[in-house]
């Protein structure tokens, strides 16, 4: 697999570390307990399009947020996870 | 020396008569000529039995002309570079070469173990599992050893492999996989767009099947310089992104490998387009006896005649269904042979059984009407039309779809966004249909490359469809009568019989019959044979051959040694080595290194004489009354800045940093989000905005990249910068009463009193003469302490002024063994975070702020983690000083029963403590700090120690009042 890292271009897979799903929101301190046991152990496992972190560890170290079909590998969108980092390659 | 009794005066287009090589097969010596394999010098030495089948022993012979052959296994060269398993049909011949019969004895014509033939019945379909079913230590100790020995491939020479394996990595614009007409012509018709264009060929040259006629365009393909051709090199799998693997046989065809070359290279291709003309494999047909030497795939006869000038007897028969053999008569005429007979299966005459014992001598041919007849010959050309090699395809998730007029599994997609397919993969059989096909689908290939989604595929399709459209392949797989055993699979022994009993006893699925019966389980995964086992199912199970289908394919398409996937990935290179920058200077002290994840440390400095115990022991003393050093480069260190550093550091460690003054240093918790201790270390203050991070040395990695997803992913809004300085700064921990003495020594104008320079107090400052450093006073030994960090490049020369400037108050470098006794008697946690372990458990539970959100907090309150009978951190002592334990023993309660249920906890620290003058270890006892006091027992059984009387105390053995570490 090759995943296009908007800073470094397109990379093979080795270079990267995985994290998982990318559209989780940290709870507010405050929040019930429930709701950080979703953020850290409640996952769907989907069939199809799936947005996810991946960090270049290999390459800038920087967190990115990945569209990938996790059937066909299909990448259609990398782009950085920080603010402004909506540049694509 | 035996005569070429088979080889064709002048005729063989690979050869090269004028070089003649001698090589020897199970100790007999032979020759044959360069361009030779070993299976056409075999065959042209009229050598016809070269094997013993897996499991009855039966006789075996060469059967195909390819890589992919089923029955000549042979073990190749000697000594470390001995290999079994290699097909005779793909060793390209060298001088001196070697190779020996294998799953014999004692020899190959009269292997004992071939009674095995004559309990057949047992070893039918899914006999392992109806035999030895039970009892289940019966396995390891008898059948398994025994069905091995019987059911065996060739051997390993147990040596260490002498060869050099490479990987490189190639990227080009579009890949070719197959160098038969059909590729040739893809690849020059791409090439004229421009494009980098890579054609990869598993033979030693190009040209397929037959390269008679393709001379002039193998010439104007090999002069383009956009066109790079890797021959010898095969394809194993296509990966995700059009990311292939393939490797190149570099130097196999060599006695060995030329000066620094490597045998064999791993490719890993990346080719936005790829071409497939991966050709076709010729399949058999299924009859009597039909594995005898002798038997042979009627295009490998037709090759061996044309292309190494062998025939491969005088009289032969041949089978087929379809008109492929038509230029074989020809050629067989030509050299001589006698055509005894033709069986068309579709005239309704077939071959009932094959006689001969080691090779063939006859066939009983059976015709439309019923009558036999008995023909004289003494080999067996077969045809049962052609399989597509969809393998690669398949491994991308295609199913194979069957066609009814080619009779044949064709690739379900025939083009797709990134690849198209050409030639007789995708069931062309004409060399111009193949040769037209290969230059449109190269022509698609090179506009896609010059303008994406550009190419329209009309001519491409309607080619393939008015293809098929004209086909019209005669369905015939298996002949109808006969006793004797007919083989489906030759190199697993799988017969007809085998696959019609699994369907009786209710196998259906393909993929179930395959394991049952072992079908295609084989080297050569099934690629002669697999057909023939989807035919016998549909005839049993009354299915078409549609809805019975392929099995899946996996890479490798062939095997692939593990030297190739290892490249230079062994020994000591099999992983880096982390070298400090005082790893010089440690041996040169004759200091002794211990592996520690990547890293090589400073394990231990042994006087001359003395033991590793001994060594420790006065490294501990001499922290603990003088002065020693110790090289902790390899902690993770990070520069952190910012005006929000501080909001950052609050929210990462569990304890508050917003306070912590500029000029002091302070021990940070570091929390998973799931309430886990991540790691430790120290946070130091050098300015307002300015922080330096150290964190334990094998969490360093993990660390880097957890900030960076907190700043990156959770806050960006913070304003902070942070760099990963852990190789910039070597690093020194200056420990013990006399330290403060030694550091004046090498910072001469700074004030290093205990009120100028406090406990916890950091510094920026210069060493040894202006070299800057920062200077902390923290201790991890329990003693007065300080760590010194200088650029990399400084750090031999600091630890060569210590030892020069300590020398008169007795310093002693010590090694990560006596920090580990020291640490342990201070009581202070490491190997504790082992990634179980809370906050509390640690005894650390003071550092969890009460006052601020830090990761961590929110679920570290959760019951589990708060339980009161957790296990948490105390120390052990022997009653009997004389006795010890070690890491990783249990505690359980004094008389306690030796039951799972009774396990109290385990031992994570444990070590000799000079200082104690006992054995002291550190553990995780459940509600261990509500019994300090109780004696316990230590339990080892792993290690076969009796139990040993311990009592509960408190971690903190050594100076519990902490007071030495502010003198």
């Amino acid at each position: 697999m090759r995943i296009p890292c908007p800073l470094c271009g397109d990379r093979p897979l080795e270079e990267f570390i995985y994290r998982g799903d990318a559209t989780l929101t940290r709870p507010a301190a405050d929040a019930p307990m429930g709701a950080w046991v979703d953020y850290v152990y409640l996952r769907d496992n989907p069939k199809g399009p799936h947005r996810e972190h991946w960090r270049h560890a290999q390459g800038c170290g920087g967190w990115l947020v990945v569209d990938r079909n996790t059937v066909t590998h299909e990448i259609t969108q990398a782009i950085q996870a920080r603010p402004g980092g909506e540049v694509q390659r | 020396m035996t005569r070429q009794t088979h080889r064709l005066n002048g005729a063989g287009s690979r050869l090269d008569r004028s070089k003649p090589i001698s090589f020897t097969f199970d100790g007999k010596r032979y020759s044959g000529y360069e361009g030779d394999t070993l299976a056409s010098a075999l065959l042209a030495n009229g050598v016809r039995l070269v094997a013993r089948s897996f499991k009855y022993h039966r006789p075996r012979g060469i059967f195909t002309c390819d890589p992919h052959e089923p029955s000549a296994l042979v073990q190749l060269r000697s000594g470390a570079r001995q290999e079994p398993n290699i097909p005779a049909t793909m060793v390209e011949l060298y001088d001196g070469l070697e190779a020996t019969s294998q799953n014999r004895w004692p020899s190959l014509r009269y292997d004992l173990l071939s009674v095995n033939q004559l309990f057949s019945p047992f070893f039918a379909a899914g006999f392992y599992y109806k035999t030895f079913k039970w009892p289940a230590k019966f396995w390891t100790n008898l059948y398994e050893p025994v069905i091995r020995r019987a059911a065996g491939m060739g051997r390993l020479s147990g040596g260490i492999d002498p060869d050099t394996y490479e990987k490189i990595h190639h990227h080009c614009d579009i890949l070719v996989i197959g160098g038969g007409g059909a590729g040739i012509s893809a690849a020059r018709a791409a090439a004229q767009s421009g494009a980098r264009v890579t054609l990869v060929e598993e033979h030693a040259r190009l040209g397929g099947f037959d390269s008679t006629g393709l001379e002039q365009d193998i010439a104007e393909l090999e002069a383009l310089e956009n066109v790079r051709i890797l021959p010898r090199t095969m394809v194993f799998g296509w990966y995700d992104n059009n990311t292939f693997g393939a490797v190149e046989q570099v130097s196999d065809h060599l006695p060995v490998p030329a000066a620094h070359q490597p045998r064999q290279r791993m490719w890993k291709i990346v080719a936005p387009q790829v071409i497939l003309a991966t050709g076709a494999h010729e399949r058999s047909l299924v009859f009597g006896n039909n594995d005898r030497p002798g038997v042979m795939l009627a295009s490998a006869a037709e090759r061996y005649l044309r292309d190494y000038g062998v025939r491969t007897g005088s009289r032969a028969v041949i089978f087929t269904t379809n008109d492929s053999t038509t230029g074989l008569v020809k050629a067989l005429g030509a050299a001589g042979v006698t055509v005894a007979a033709v069986a068309d299966a579709r005239n309704g005459d077939e071959i009932e059984t094959v006689h001969g014992r080691t090779t063939v001598t006859g066939v009983t041919l059976r015709q439309k009407d019923g009558s036999r007849r008995t023909v004289d010959c003494d080999t067996v050309c077969v045809s049962g039309g052609w399989n597509p090699a969809v393998q690669l395809l398949a491994q991308r998730g295609q199913k194979p779809h069957w066609s009814e007029n080619l009779q044949a599994f064709l690739p379900q997609e025939m083009a797709g966004a990134d690849f198209l397919c050409t030639g007789s993969l995708v069931g062309l059989e004409a060399h111009e249909d193949c040769q037209t096909h290969g230059r449109i689908a190269g022509e698609a290939a090179g506009k896609r490359f010059a303008a994406p989604d550009s190419a329209s595929l009309a001519d491409y399709h309607n080619y393939l469809e008015a293809s098929e459209q004209r086909a019209a392949k005669f369905a015939y797989f298996e002949s109808s009568t006969g006793k004797s055993k007919k083989f489906i699979d030759l190199q697993h022994d799988v017969t007809a019989g085998d696959v019609s009993l699994a369907t009786r006893e209710g196998y259906r699925s393909v993929e179930h019959v395959k394991r049952y019966t072992t079908l295609g389980m084989a080297t050569d995964q099934g690629k002669t044979s697999n057909i023939h086992g989807i035919a016998a199912m549909s005839k049993a199970l009354d299915k078409p051959m549609s809805q019975v289908g392929t099995t899946g394919f996996r890479p490798p398409y062939r095997p692939v040694s593990l030297g190739a996937l290892a490249g230079r990935s062994r020994g000591k290179h099999w992983r880096p080595i982390l070298r400090t920058p005082l790893h010089g200077w440690v041996e040169d002290k004759g200091g002794v290194f211990i592996e520690s994840g990547l890293w090589h440390r400073s394990q231990y400095f042994p006087k001359p004489g003395e033991t590793m115990s001994q060594a420790i022991s006065r490294e501990v003393q001499a922290v603990r009354s003088a002065v020693g050093f110790c090289d902790v480069s390899t902690l993770g260190k990070i520069d952190l800045q910012g005006p929000d550093a501080a909001a950052f550091l609050d929210r990462v460690y569990s304890n508050g940093f917003a306070k912590l003054p500029v000029g002091k240093s302070r021990y940070g918790l570091m929390l998973r989000e799931d309430g886990i201790v991540m790691d430790d270390g120290t946070v130091s203050r050098l300015a307002e905005d300015h922080y330096f991070i150290t964190t334990t040395s094998a969490e360093s990695d993990s660390v880097i990249s957890h900030l960076e997803y907190c700043h990156q992913v959770l806050w960006p809004e913070l304003d902070v910068v942070f760099a990963d300085a852990g190789e910039d700064w070597a690093g020194i921990a200056l420990a013990g009463p006399r330290a403060r003495d030694v550091l004046a020594r090498i910072a001469p104008e700074m004030d290093v009193s205990n009120a100028a320079l406090p406990f916890l107090a950091a510094r920026e400052c210069t060493v040894l003469d202006g070299v800057p450093a920062r200077l902390f006073r923290i201790s991890f030994s329990g003693e007065l302490a300080y760590e010194i960090y200088v650029p990399s490049p400084y750090g031999r020369p600091l630890a060569e002024a210590l030892e020069r400037e300590g020398a008169e108050f007795g310093i002693t470098p010590y090694g990560v063994e006596a920090l580990d006794v020291l640490r342990i008697e201070k009581g202070h946690v490491s190997s504790e975070l082992n990634k179980f372990t809370t906050a509390a458990d640690l005894g650390l539970g003071m550092l969890m702020s009460a006052k601020k959100d830090f990761i961590g907090r929110a679920l570290s309150s959760r019951p589990g983690l708060t339980d009161p009978d957790r296990e948490v951190v105390v120390g052990l002592k022997p009653l009997d000083p004389s006795h010890s334990f070690r890491q990783g023993a249990h505690i359980t309660a004094s008389g306690a029963p030796l039951a799972p249920e009774n396990d109290d906890g385990y031992i994570t620290s444990a070590a000799w403590s000079p200082t104690m003058e006992s054995c002291i270890a550190i553990a995780l006892v459940r509600r261990g700090r509500e019994r300090l006091g109780e004696v316990v027992e230590i339990i080892d059984p792993l290690h076969g120690e009796d139990p040993v009387p311990a009592t509960i105390v408190s971690h903190h053995f050594y100076d519990p009042e902490n007071t030495r570490v502010r003198s």
